[in-house]
């Protein structure tokens, strides 16, 4: 975590072969790019104002999920320099947590006649979100207890094999428990998936779901929440101490396994979050549902600068948008969205490696 | 230091344990092929050759994951047990392809309940053969219900990239357009995601007035369900017999309303009857929830079974005549062992929900069979099951009659339409 911007004079690098050659490079990139915006805005003008608009509200709204999956990569990475490969099932469970609430709720018939999941919408999002995020913090923090813990002192490439470990175990164990099947979330019905506020663009019906403007300002909420526990709290001014000297910070009388253990349970409460936001939201939950997103957040925190929290908020947003918009701008067929996402992914890392914010990197990093 | 060592005594006993488990038990291990699970006491006994014998059958279920690579090793591993006799797969049409040439070399006779690519049945396979109807005609049919019964012109297709549904979008669209329809947009998606706003918002910038996809339910009800939001209020969906099923109206609900769908899935009869009740009795679910081919799997698996009845012969005295002029020999089965009937599709990982759905199928169809019965040794000429398989004619099954064609199209029924009416799939008037 790069909290603390330390000011260091930038050095002025000598213009090398390979420096050349990347310049070049990035011109041609950029050129192509270009062309091809102008063909397809310009030239071809397919898409109107309307279909615009609706490409960026899907891209913000799982943008804001993508981005707070990858803060608890971004977390897990500044404080343990390891991928934490499992933390897309972390979000599978919190996404279950947040079903089987909602099933408990719908089942329970008021006086009335209405269920309480429809009686009480507030109450029952609050409570779906709140065993949502408590199912992937006890996931989180028993991951680390079992899975991780017992290999801190281990070379990091192990660590890396008993996270992809970890996350085929949960995925297979969720499998075996709740069946292979897709469940349908059962929102309340304040929140029916797919209706929202209309606004008419250029003569068309542009849906803002209610379901999509609750997810983001709520990834919104919960990332600032998350700004300011790591800047303005004692944990959080412990968790940058240990990211950047765990002996140090041993030293300095910070517990540093109870440091750990709150960044897994803290990275699982965001995950679960999410993971109930994308329940509520797309409306299908299976074993698998945390794989894709896992990959997609990972790639979203190298983008902002892994180690980096704002950059994973950051990386999380241009992602979303760069997969919604990004097909349509290039006039590609969407199916290639992935294609577009990992390409950014290979670019940014060979022009920037750092990640569009940066990663303020220690000795014991490198 | 004292809870250091208790770790290490622990971690020594079950490293011992690890090693032990199976030496400790080697007995269930060894005989596993010829455990007499459903033959008769006296059948063990190695010598009784002169006692009935009763000769069992048993599936089989792998999983492929749906992947080329996975299918190749399942079909592998298969056909290196001799009394493996017959498939009754693959699942998906990618890995079928990919297992074909390992069967036709081994002499297994296929009967898939649901790969669907029509070019599966083209490369002149003698092994391969499917009670699935075909895209090609269910690709006609929907292009001509579309615009000739529902008076369309402007059409959308869509696919989630695979063998089975580009090609049906494809067929779909190739139909339409020498019908003289337009076809507005040809998309592809992502299979497996929950978020298909952005691409159907770019299909509605080309205003089509019908949306017809080629894929499964998982998409399906995504797409249904977010295609009024995206800008496609009133787009009539147009789906297949992928999208077919209880599962689709469950998870699209009142958006599902007036969508169509092809499938095989039988009228009611006693027999449909009887297998839904055991199929929901056992597996606690209803045939059709978890994927659409639960019946075309029983009957697949039935059909093999009787085809392997009829080219059996029970022998006492060594090896009978047929054996000696088969091009593939003979499976030779013991008294006290099965006769294995395979069944491979996706068991675990995305599309897990198909390949648990038919081998279960499947299973209540093998459970169910009859024995074989007689006195000695079991043979099945493998040459002669493959012509029987590819020559079996008027076959009934509970999805409808299995009469199959020289190249190996064995569903004589056809694709109905259904379309959703009042929250029930409803036969669509043509």
């Amino acid at each position: 975590m790069s909290m603390t911007k330390s000011s260091v004079q930038p050095i002025q690098k000598p213009w090398t072969s390979g420096r050349v050659i990347r310049l070049v490079l990035a011109i041609i990139v950029i050129a192509l790019l270009l062309w091809r915006l102008y063909t397809v805005l310009v030239v071809q003008a397919d898409y109107g104002p309307e279909t615009w608009v609706r490409f960026s509200i899907s891209g913000l709204i799982i943008g804001g999920m993508y981005a707070l999956i990858a803060i608890g990569y971004t977390l897990v990475y500044g404080i343990l320099f390891m991928i934490n490969f499992a933390h897309g099932e972390v979000m599978m469970i919190g996404a279950f947590g947040g079903y089987f609430i909602f099933e408990l709720l719908s089942s329970i018939v008021l006086s009335n006649g209405q269920t309480f999941n429809d009686a009480n919408p507030a109450l029952s999002i609050i409570l779906a979100f709140a065993a949502g995020g408590t199912a992937s913090a006890v996931a989180g923090y028993f991951l680390e207890r079992i899975a991780y813990r017992p290999l801190r002192k281990a070379p990091r490439l192990i660590l890396l094999i008993t996270a992809i470990g970890a996350s085929t175990f949960l995925q297979n164990a969720a499998m075996l428990l709740f069946g292979p099947q897709r469940r349908d979330y059962t929102n309340p019905e304040a929140l029916t998936r797919g209706s929202g506020w209309t606004v008419v663009i250029n003569n068309s019906n542009v849906t803002l779901t209610y379901t999509g403007v609750m997810s983001f300002v709520l990834s919104i909420i919960l990332m600032a929440a998350l700004y300011y526990i790591v800047q303005r709290t004692k944990l959080g001014r412990a968790m940058r101490a240990v990211s950047q000297d765990k002996n140090s910070a041993a030293l300095m009388g910070i517990d540093v396994d109870d440091v750990i253990s709150k960044t897994f349970i803290i990275s699982g409460l965001l995950a679960g979050a999410a993971g109930v936001m994308w329940g509520i939201h797309n409306g299908l939950v299976n074993h698998y549902t945390g794989f894709l997103p896992g990959i997609k957040a990972f790639t979203a925190a190298v983008l902002g600068g892994i180690g980096n929290i704002p950059g994973a908020m950051v990386g999380g947003m241009v992602l979303g948008i760069v997969e919604s918009v990004g097909p349509a701008a290039l006039g590609l067929d969407f199916q290639l969205k992935d294609v577009i996402a990992f390409t950014i992914l290979i670019l940014m890392l060979l022009f920037r490696p750092s990640g569009l914010l940066g990663e303020a990197l220690t000795e014991e990093k490198l | 230091m004292t809870k250091k060592y208790a770790f290490y005594v622990l971690l020594i006993v079950a490293v011992m344990l690890a090693a032990c488990g199976p030496a400790a038990t080697p007995a269930p291990e060894e005989p596993m092929p010829e455990a007499p699970t459903q033959a008769p006491p006296e059948a063990t006994e190695a010598p009784a050759m002169e006692e009935k014998a009763s000769f069992a059958f048993e599936l089989v279920a792998e999983d492929d994951g749906a992947s080329p690579e996975g299918a190749a090793a399942v079909a592998n591993k298969l056909v290196a047990d001799p009394t493996f006799v017959a498939m009754g797969g693959h699942a998906f049409s990618g890995a079928t392809a990919a297992a074909i040439p390992i069967y036709e070399a081994a002499g297994i006779p296929m009967l898939s309940p649901s790969a669907t690519n029509p070019d599966l049945t083209k490369s002149g396979s003698a092994v391969f053969n499917r009670n699935a109807f075909t895209d090609v005609e269910q690709a006609k049919a929907a292009a001509e219900f579309i615009f000739n019964n529902l008076g369309f012109t402007k059409l959308a297709a869509m696919h989630d990239g695979g063998d089975y549904g580009q090609g049906l979008a494809q067929l779909v669209a190739d139909n339409f357009t020498a019908m003289g329809g337009e076809v507005v947009a040809f998309e592809a998606i992502t299979p497996g995601e929950t978020d298909y706003t952005a691409v159907l918002s770019a299909v509605a910038a080309k205003s089509p007035e019908v949306l017809y996809f080629g894929g499964y339910n998982a998409e399906g009800a995504v797409i249904t369900n977010q295609m009024a939001q995206s800008g496609l209020e009133g787009v009539v969906f147009f789906g297949c017999d992928g999208t077919f099923g209880a599962d689709f109206l469950e998870k699209t609900g009142a958006n599902g309303e007036g969508a169509y769908a092809t499938t095989l899935v039988p009228a009611s009869s006693p027999e449909k009857d009887a297998f839904d009740a055991a199929y929901t009795e056992r597996f606690g679910v209803a045939p059709g929830v978890l994927s659409p081919y639960s019946w075309n799997a029983f009957d697949a698996g039935n059909a093999l079974m009787t085809a392997v009845t009829q080219v059996a012969v029970v022998s006492a005295d060594g090896e009978p005549e047929a054996c000696a002029s088969d091009a593939f020999g003979c499976a030779v089965i013991e008294p006290g062992q099965t006769i294995k009937v395979g069944y491979s599709g996706p068991i675990t990982g995305d599309y897990a929900a198909f390949g648990q759905d038919m081998s279960q199928a499947m299973m209540i169809a093998v459970d169910a069979f009859p024995p074989i019965e007689g006195e000695g040794t079991l043979y099945i000429p493998r040459g002669a099951l493959v012509t029987a398989v590819r020559t079996m004619s008027d076959f009934q099954g509970i999805a409808g009659t299995i009469t199959c064609q020289e190249n190996g199209e064995c569903n004589a029924s056809g694709p109905v339409l259904y379309v959703i009416q009042d929250g029930v799939w409803t036969p669509a008037a043509r």
